[in-house]
């Protein structure tokens, strides 16, 4: 009897599943935990460090020193909260199931993961340094070529870890909201770009 | 009566590998039961499989006709198992959750396309006219 009760575990150690869809195995109540200690922990790395995550997508690599410490929490969070809300919304719209709140946003809070990854990499102190190498190049001010392509390797890993994190939070969208193909393409577009206008808009009313 | 049927097979193991070592021409070199599964579509046009002849292995006694194929028949093994393991779950999704190791909302998604899958395989059947029996 017990014949058909087998647990199909073999995708449990499917490593690439892991990193590029995670909420296959990972959502709910246990997404939400852990993705909020990221939250938190990217906003004291990027206190410490002098950058920003102010908004859905951006990171800005350097900011004012005026700013309280608390805008660099609450960048996180109010990106986060913003993102989840309009995906719940046109998630309860568009899907054919039934779609949990703590589903989506328990895996938009881990789809933010590679943001503590990029805060990480900007802490490193030659990362910091280099990356001010870019824009006076731009300038037209001397630089050399090996700090240049140093500056732009820097700032290619953040792109393309900020391509990750979109590539997470889409999947955690269509995982959670059980919808896929164009639709979820199309709407994903939209609740992104929304939630770019929106986030910014909220940050310029909190930030003194 | 699970523990029975696996304790033939085993025996039926281990009985394949004796005549196979001492048997100098084997009338099979094949030593695991293989597990045939009972296809649903046709191969050749897409249409829906039915049952024509029916035998009992113990008596030879056979039937003949035209026997739709049980709804639960014509989904796919995977199905059919996540079925029976939905069933031993107690109909509970976060238990199911757990067996299969995955997460809720993945399991409430492949529920709900099997759903799916099973309402269009209801609409096929109400589609097809019944053949007469022979």
């Amino acid at each position: 009897m017990n014949r058909t009760l087998t647990a199909h575990s073999r995708n449990r150690y499917d490593f690439s599943r892991w990193l590029f869809n995670p909420f296959y195995y990972l959502a709910g109540g246990k997404a939400l935990a852990a993705g909020i200690v990221l939250i938190l922990a990217t906003g004291a790395l990027s206190y410490t460090g002098g950058f920003r995550f102010d908004g859905v997508l951006d990171v800005h690599t350097t900011a004012s020193s005026n700013i309280p410490a608390w805008v660099y929490l609450a960048d996180g969070f109010i990106a986060w909260i913003i993102m989840s809300a309009l995906l719940l919304s046109s998630g309860k719209i568009i899907s054919i199931s039934r779609v949990r709140a703590i589903d989506i946003f328990g895996t938009q809070a881990l789809a933010r993961w590679p943001a503590f990854a990029i805060a990480l990499f900007l802490k490193i102190p030659v990362v910091q340094s280099y990356l001010r190498f870019i824009y006076p190049k731009f300038a037209g001010a001397r630089v050399s070529t090996v700090e240049f392509m140093i500056s732009l390797a820097s700032y290619l890993i953040i792109v393309l870890l900020i391509i990750w994190m979109v590539a997470l939070m889409y999947r955690a969208f269509t995982v959670s909201s059980n919808v896929k193909g164009a639709k979820a393409i199309l709407t994903f577009i939209g609740v992104i770009l929304a939630g770019e206008i929106l986030s910014k808009v909220v940050l310029l009313y909190i930030v003194p | 009566m699970y523990f029975s049927y696996l304790h033939i097979e085993f025996s039926q193991y281990y009985i394949n590998i004796i005549k196979d070592s001492f048997c100098f021409c084997p009338e099979t070199k094949d030593t695991t039961i293989m597990k045939k599964n009972l296809p649903s579509i046709c191969p050749c046009c897409g249409g829906l499989m039915k049952a024509k002849r029916l035998e009992c292995p113990s008596c030879s006694t056979s039937v003949e006709g035209s026997f739709e194929l049980p709804l639960l028949a014509r989904l796919d093994q995977e199905d059919q198992g996540f079925i029976l393991n939905l069933l031993k779950a107690g109909g509970s999704l976060k238990e199911l959750s757990a067996i299969y190791g995955i997460s809720y909302p993945t399991i409430r998604n492949r529920l709900d396309n099997l759903i799916l899958k099973v309402d269009r395989l209801t609409g096929e059947s109400a589609s097809n006219p019944e053949s007469s029996d022979e």
